[in-house]
């Protein structure tokens, strides 16, 4: 039931975002020139790099979602043991690499604001802004779901179904999210250097 | 089951060929409209890829059962809790957080520690307490 509800409302979200990429592209069309300035001054190395981490992120989740499947909640071995993690272990590892993600994505949007581009200075900075900055709030609903889904672990002595249900469906979000990510990445950084 | 994918399979096909030919027709010139019917064949086939892994991971559901009766699909559906407080205190938050958009960003900080604590209130209703296993 749970979800099949996520994935309903997770192809909602889809269309929400369809909204925004029909946004961008059309006004990339009527202002092709200022957005050719515009990703002139996007750093793609760094974005390169966070997006190799959401990616590998999305990898060490679906650990976490086999872990919860054998309903095994903590390691059983030491804690450089990857073998016996449990699904806490793999969570708290898809956190930390979503968390680097965000900060190198807010460090990316301080460096463009410092250089003039701001969500109010021109149809470029409006469109990336908001793709972008969307997308990264998706990233910390996502972690926090992480944390919520780490929380109840550590607060049932017994995981349950229930547990690993929770744990199944936020990585559904997660995937979903990494996705739109992916779609984003070569809309927004790299369609300048083939178009 | 069977209906039901076979219904979103229909939908995502109808659409992406109808997205190409709105493409056509406005001489993709409308950079909203293609892309837009494009991700809604996407939704379609999400729904239907999900809907099949369901049916493959299941036996024969009891709506794909000719000999069927209404009473075959009672049972459990999942934890409902049938007097928590919780989500009426988020939905409090949620509208005290829109109307925060409308007032002022800080209204709308305020309104997030409501939110935050009905949350994780709801999050882990049970798994705290009586409930707790």
């Amino acid at each position: 039931m749970v979800s099949v509800g996520t994935m309903v409302w997770l192809t909602s979200e889809l269309m929400f975002f369809a909204g925004l990429f029909a946004m961008f592209f059309t006004l990339r069309s009527t202002q092709s020139e200022m957005f050719a300035e515009g990703a002139s001054e996007l750093d793609i190395p760094l974005a390169t790099t966070i997006t190799v981490i959401l990616v590998a992120s999305s990898v060490t989740a679906q650990f976490g979602v086999f872990a919860a499947e054998r309903h095994q909640p903590r390691r059983t071995g030491g804690a450089f043991q990857i073998k016996h993690w449990g699904m806490v272990e793999w969570y708290i590892l898809s956190f930390i690499m979503g968390a680097i993600f965000i900060g190198g994505q807010t460090y990316e949007f301080a460096v463009m604001v410092s250089h003039g581009i701001t969500v109010s200075s021109n149809a470029f900075g409006s469109a990336f802004y908001i793709t972008t900055g969307f997308h990264g709030l998706h990233v910390i609903g996502g972690l926090i779901a992480f944390l919520y889904v780490i929380a109840r672990a550590y607060f049932s002595v017994k995981f349950t179904h229930k547990e690993a249900h929770a744990a199944v469906v936020v990585s559904y979000y997660w995937h979903f999210v990494d996705v739109v990510w992916i779609a984003l990445f070569g809309i927004v950084y790299l369609l300048p250097l083939f178009a | 089951m069977k209906a039901n994918i076979g219904l979103f399979l229909g939908l995502g096909i109808f659409v992406l060929i109808v997205a190409f030919i709105y493409g056509f027709w406005s001489g993709w010139s409308d950079l909203a409209g293609f892309p837009l019917l494009l991700l809604t064949a996407g939704m379609a086939f999400m729904l239907w890829f999900y809907l099949r892994m369901v049916a493959k991971n299941h036996d024969v559901l009891d709506g794909d059962n000719p000999e069927g009766e209404i009473e075959h699909m009672a049972g459990n559906y999942g934890e409902f809790a049938p007097w928590s407080w919780w989500p009426l205190g988020l939905g409090f938050s949620a509208a005290f957080a829109f109307f925060g958009l409308a007032i002022d960003w800080w209204v709308f900080f305020l309104a997030l520690i409501p939110g935050l604590f009905f949350i994780t209130g709801w999050v882990l209703e049970f798994n705290r307490k009586r409930y707790a296993h």
